[in-house]
């Protein structure tokens, strides 16, 4: 069993781990406390065999008695069972909450960099789900393992005090089954749990595929083409788990015979003991306090395969949590932080490569963007125009070069400080199931509601506003209070108004909405940028013929840099663009006419 | 109770699982078998006892009825688990199969971005759910009954007291399992709803982390978080107790049935109703029969819970496939709509809307968002069927033609583009898989990704990642458009094809789709106003009803919707940072 997950468990439950080695303690206690419901049973037919006398009254009686208390040993075995399961549940229950907490706390603190390239649902999944298992682990698989271990320990010292012989005799099918354990629960078995895994995620990502293009096939007529792919993947699949499955089958029957399989030692064995004895009685008697006895090591089997399997399980996916989560380590700080007074942006021969990448995302990047003026980047995709951004706000660290702001390197700024002078208004935002109210404020809770009245304003949220069933109070995605992309970007909008941030980084709308909302948006733009140092991505190239600069960059490098009447002038791949952009502005459908 | 329907399964599936429910029923019972040689031997040991016999008991007899039985019950398992898992493979595979049959045989309004993240989880994780019962689990739910009944039935010929008396808990037993689910329901309620919350709390705090992490109310909003994930321990820990003390009433009250062996056998030895012999039988059996019933009833919670999975599954199979002829030939490509109106569930969103899209024309839909242009466009290829008044092509009302073969007619660029993980050159020929390859290098060219596609390091051969994430959204929409050249479709729908911006190639995207819609009947829906300023007919449409039509001028001089929403834009085009 791999320890270093239920120690990092156990460090989780802090106090709670005291309740824990209690939830254990009474397991065990309830494991031989059945172990008494057995030998009562025993009692009854030891009462019966040995009564000399016929079946007198107390006999009887004594049959009557250790009858019930049958019963009461097994009530009793069971509601301290239930009683450690309960206790184990709450310590599940907390340490998970814990486990998740903890986890949130860490990844708050990871370069945003990290959350880009995964897809949110994945993470929600992990940390939920995974976690999910762990609890199963600490409520379930830790007290049922601890009952099943000692049971075969009780029952050792029980069945010593009985007939040593027969019980070392007994215990021979259950060693051969521990090792049949060990062997399917062994390493190669652990290579196959991943193999599986990936397979299993090779066929998720291939019924996504499928499940996504199912649309496009359909119109073309072309179901049959991605279907063959996907019916592939499946069977695939199949094949790989039923592979798995039969690669166990052997042992697995293997298993199952010693499980059930004791009466095959103890019939002979008992037979040659009973007619070498001076006492059959005697042996009589141990012969039947082993039949009664049997049933629960198997029982006992059984549960310890099935726990130490789901552990395996249960550990790998804390594995692939641990590593999906901690490998990623916060932003790295140093000790003398500073402020700084003016809120001008500086790029110093800045060079940045995406991990894995070959290509440098920007490479000897150098200009300068000054407080109150505007200065836009343009370029083709995947020419370094986001990589500005998200070296800015410190989604990544620079590899080379420095980024400044008013001087300072933004590495050396406490990151809150940084965050708290950036307004960044994205293209897709989502909103939280919050009041409107609050996520207008979410940046400054203090705010008056005169400030927000005026963001409200100012952002073309009035009408919004208005149409909502209780207003600013209204909970957003709460029934009727649904809001179209356009809206939701001018509420985001109002949300930076509001911050009041001295610089803003903006990324232009790619697509075009409709025509009012369009309107709205840019007339709510307007406010934002006043009077600051405003970064923007550049798509509709018309907007930008007023900016203070404009930046042209290709392939990860600043390529043309100047203002709009410059840049044309210079005939160069400003131009060429601005060109190309007027003409596709100007084009009309059928434009035969 | 039909497992067949409620599992959704195939008839091989269902007499697999019925194979394996069977198999895992013998598996149980050969696991008893040994009681037999036990009692034998018992019994021959007393007999020696009380006659003082002086004569061994025989050791080959036992040795070979162990070894046989052994034998026996390797030999079962084995077959049971091959059947188990070989089968439950096979079947489950099967399944996937099927929904993915089933998918592509839906109205295309059910592919919407929701829907598809629901079926993905229904194909992955639901049908999981039912692998694990076909495997195993309803097998064992089934066996643990069935296994002890018959071996009681076997009993209750040899004294049918005692057989009862084993079996006399039951139903008392039962019934606290049932009167638990009703009891616990309302626990388990509040504790799912609360870890909804926690789920939607984690997906709100990785979809907003950027918003979140620039702000100072990061620590607050963590906190939130943390109050949220908190909340659920104390309901879950009460669900727990609740169920807990249920199944630990139920499970003892069965095993009572142990006391009441022993009680009644006693009676009935002083009665001599029951030799000494006949009551360790039961005895023997008593201390064995339980386990395998505490399973299945724990199954039985197993079961409960897959059923809300096999549910799922079964919706699917269940939603109305489209009808229609596929023997109609249409020759002539007038779309004309007749006073349609339709909704969706209880919400009408068009209203008595007719017109014609004619061919060799091209006819815009405009209007503010939420006016229901993009839902006419879909009705003309039936992703949802027209209920009230109808639309006619070649003198064929679309719902009697089949929707593959009225599909076949349409080409349809939307604004999003979807790609497969696959060859540049087979996302293209996804538009006609019988194109020659002469075609479709001819296609990508009249698409322009002629110098994109060169570029690539392997050209047609490269692989472009899950949904063509390797390439920017201008050139995605080109191959989108190549595939349209490639399929020759007399209709065209136009929905937003353009609305994503891409300066560098846009023009190119302009003139490929100018190229594609010649001659065709075509329907273009666009923010753009000026981009349709030059169409034959625009609609202008506003809450599912048609306030305006006709050409540019015209409704440029009617002052009306039309003419407000083209002088917005220019205002917005005219929209200059830092302007002066």
């Amino acid at each position: 069993m791999k320890n270093k997950n239920l120690s990092k468990l156990m460090k989780l439950m802090e106090r709670y781990v005291y309740l824990f080695y209690i939830s254990i303690a009474i397991s065990v206690i309830s494991s031989v406390v059945s172990l008494g419901a057995y030998l009562n049973v025993y009692y009854v037919i030891e009462e019966l065999l040995t009564a000399t006398n016929g079946l007198t009254e107390s006999v009887i009686d004594n049959m009557k008695q250790y009858g019930w208390q049958a019963v009461l040993y097994v009530s009793a075995a069971f509601a301290l069972y239930g009683l450690s399961l309960l206790l184990s549940h709450i310590v599940a229950f907390n340490t998970v909450a814990k486990y998740r907490i903890q986890l949130i706390h860490h990844m708050k603190e990871l370069p945003l960099g990290y959350f880009q390239g995964q897809q949110t649902g994945k993470l929600r999944k992990l940390v939920e789900k995974n976690t999910e298992e762990v609890e199963h682990y600490i409520a379930h698989q830790v007290p049922d393992m601890a009952q099943a271990m000692t049971t075969p320990v009780a029952f050792l010292v029980l069945i010593f005090l009985f007939d040593w012989k027969l019980s070392l005799i007994c215990l021979i099918p259950v060693f051969l089954g521990f090792i049949l354990l060990h062997f399917m629960m062994g390493g190669e078995s652990e290579k196959f749990l991943e193999q599986y895994q990936e397979a299993s995620a090779n066929m998720g990502n291939d019924v996504v595929e499928y499940v996504r293009g199912i649309s496009v096939v359909k119109v073309f007529g072309q179901t049959a083409f991605s279907f063959k792919a996907f019916n592939q993947a499946i069977e695939n699949y199949r094949d790989f788990t039923v592979k798995y499955a039969l690669s166990m089958k052997n042992a697995m029957s293997g298993y199952i015979v010693c499980v059930y399989g004791i009466f095959a030692f103890l019939i002979p064995a008992a037979i040659i003991f009973f007619n070498n004895t001076a006492n059959p009685m005697e042996m009589l008697l141990s012969y039947v306090f082993f039949v009664i006895f049997t049933p629960l090591v198997a029982f006992m089997l059984m549960r310890i395969m099935e726990s130490s399997y789901k552990a395996m399980i249960i550990f790998h996916a804390m594995d692939n949590l641990e590593e999906a989560v901690y490998r990623e380590k916060p932003l790295p700080t140093t000790d003398n932080l500073k402020k700084t007074e003016s809120f001008d942006i500086q790029f110093k021969n800045a060079s940045f490569t995406y991990e894995g990448m070959t290509n440098q995302a920007i490479s000897e990047l150098s200009f300068e963007s000054n407080p109150k003026s505007v200065t836009a980047i343009v370029g083709p995709s995947g020419s370094g125009k986001s990589t500005v951004f998200n070296l800015i706000t410190r989604f990544y660290d620079l590899d080379k070069g420095e980024v400044l702001i008013g001087g300072v390197d933004v590495r050396e700024m406490p990151y809150d400080y940084l965050m708290s002078h950036i307004s960044y208004v994205f293209q897709e935002t989502k909103l939280f199931k919050m009041s409107l109210l609050d996520n207008i404020r979410f940046y400054r809770p203090d705010a008056s509601i005169e400030e927000i009245e005026r963001a409200v304003d100012q952002a073309q949220c009035r009408e919004i506003i208005d149409k909502m069933p209780n207003g600013l109070d209204t909970v957003f995605g709460a029934k009727g209070a649904y809001l179209s992309g356009g809206e939701i970007q001018r509420i985001t909008i109002a949300r930076a108004i509001l911050k009041d941030a001295p610089i803003v980084l903006l990324d232009e709308a790619t697509a075009f909405s409709d025509a009012e909302n369009e309107y709205k948006i840019q007339k709510a733009l307007n406010s934002v940028m006043q009077d600051k140092t405003v970064l923007m991505i550049a798509h509709r190239l018309s907007t930008i013929t007023h900016a203070d600069q404009i930046l042209v960059m290709d392939e990860g490098t600043l390529v043309e840099k100047g203002k709009h009447a410059e840049l044309m002038a210079q005939n160069g791949m400003y131009a060429r663009m601005y060109h190309n952009y007027q003409q596709s502005i100007s084009w009309r459908i059928g434009g035969k006419r | 109770m039909n497992i067949q329907k409620l599992f959704s399964l195939t008839k091989q599936g269902k007499k697999d699982l019925y194979k394996t429910t069977l198999l895992t029923t013998l598996h149980q019972i050969t696991v008893v078998l040994p009681v037999i040689l036990f009692i034998m031997l018992t019994e021959e040991m007393i007999i020696h006892i009380q006659s003082n016999s002086s004569s061994s008991v025989t050791l080959w007899q036992y040795l070979t009825l162990c070894i046989f039985l052994l034998a026996v019950i390797f030999v079962i398992y084995l077959i049971t688990y091959k059947q188990m898992y070989i089968n439950s493979g096979r079947e489950t595979a099967k399944m996937r199969v099927r929904l993915a049959e089933k998918f592509r045989k839906l109205p295309l309004s059910y592919l919407g971005e929701k829907d598809l993240s629901d079926f993905t989880s229904t194909l992955m994780d639901d049908v999981s759910v039912i692998e694990k019962q076909l495997t195993s689990d309803f097998a064992n739910l089934v066996s643990g009954i069935v296994s002890s009944g018959f071996i009681t039935f076997i009993l209750a010929f040899y004294n049918w007291q005692m057989a009862l008396a084993l079996f006399l808990c039951m139903p008392v037993s039962l019934l606290f399992i049932i009167v638990s689910k009703f009891v616990t329901t309302p626990t388990n309620r509040k504790n799912r709803q609360l870890k909804l919350d926690i789920s939607e709390g984690l997906q709100e705090f990785f979809e907003n982390i950027k918003v979140i992490k620039s702000s100072s109310q990061k620590e607050h909003y963590i906190q939130n978080l943390t109050k949220t994930i908190k909340a659920v321990v104390p309901w879950a820990v009460l669900y727990e107790v609740l169920v807990g003390v249920f199944i630990s009433i139920s499970y003892n009250i069965l095993r009572i049935g142990l006391g009441i062996v022993v009680l009644l056998g006693t009676y009935l030895l002083v009665q001599q109703q029951l030799t000494a012999l006949g009551f360790i039988i039961f005895i023997y059996i008593a201390v064995r029969i339980y386990d395998p019933l505490t399973n299945s009833l724990y199954k039985i919670g197993e079961f409960i819970y897959a059923l809300v999975s096999a549910k799922r599954i079964k919706n699917i199979f269940e939603i109305e496939e489209q009808t229609g002829s596929s023997e109609v030939d249409l020759t002539q490509f007038d779309i004309e709509f007749n006073q349609v109106s339709f909704g969706y569930s209880d919400k009408q969103v068009i209203h008595d809307v007719s017109f014609a899209a004619r061919q060799g024309e091209i006819t815009a839909l405009v209007g503010p968002s939420g006016c229901g242009k993009s839902t006419l466009s879909k009705l003309a290829c039936r992703f949802w069927d027209v209920k009230k008044g109808k639309i006619v092509i070649d003198g064929h009302n679309i719902n009697e033609i089949h929707p593959e073969k009225l599909l076949s007619y349409y080409s349809i660029v939307f604004q999003d583009v979807t790609l497969f993980n696959d060859t540049v050159f087979n996302n293209i020929k996804v538009g006609n898989s019988e194109a020659t390859d002469e075609e479709i290098f001819q296609a990508a060219t009249m698409a322009r990704c002629d110098d994109f596609i060169a570029r690539l390091p392997d050209s047609f051969d490269t692989v472009i990642g899950e949904n063509g994430q390797t390439l920017s959204g201008g050139e995605r929409q080109r191959i989108s458009i190549a595939r349209a050249f490639l399929k020759k479709a007399p209709i065209v729908l136009l929905d937003e094809a353009t609305a994503s911006l891409d300066p560098e190639n846009e023009t190119l995207i302009q003139e490929a789709i100018s190229e594609l819609i010649k001659d065709k009947t075509v329907i273009v829906i666009a923010h753009r106003l000026k981009t349709i300023e030059h169409c034959d007919q625009i609609i202008v449409l506003k809450e599912g009803k048609v306030i305006e039509r006709g050409q540019h001028e015209q409704l440029m001089a009617n002052d009306h919707l039309y003419s407000y929403l083209v002088a917005l834009q220019r205002k917005s085009g005219d929209w200059q940072v830092n302007e002066v």
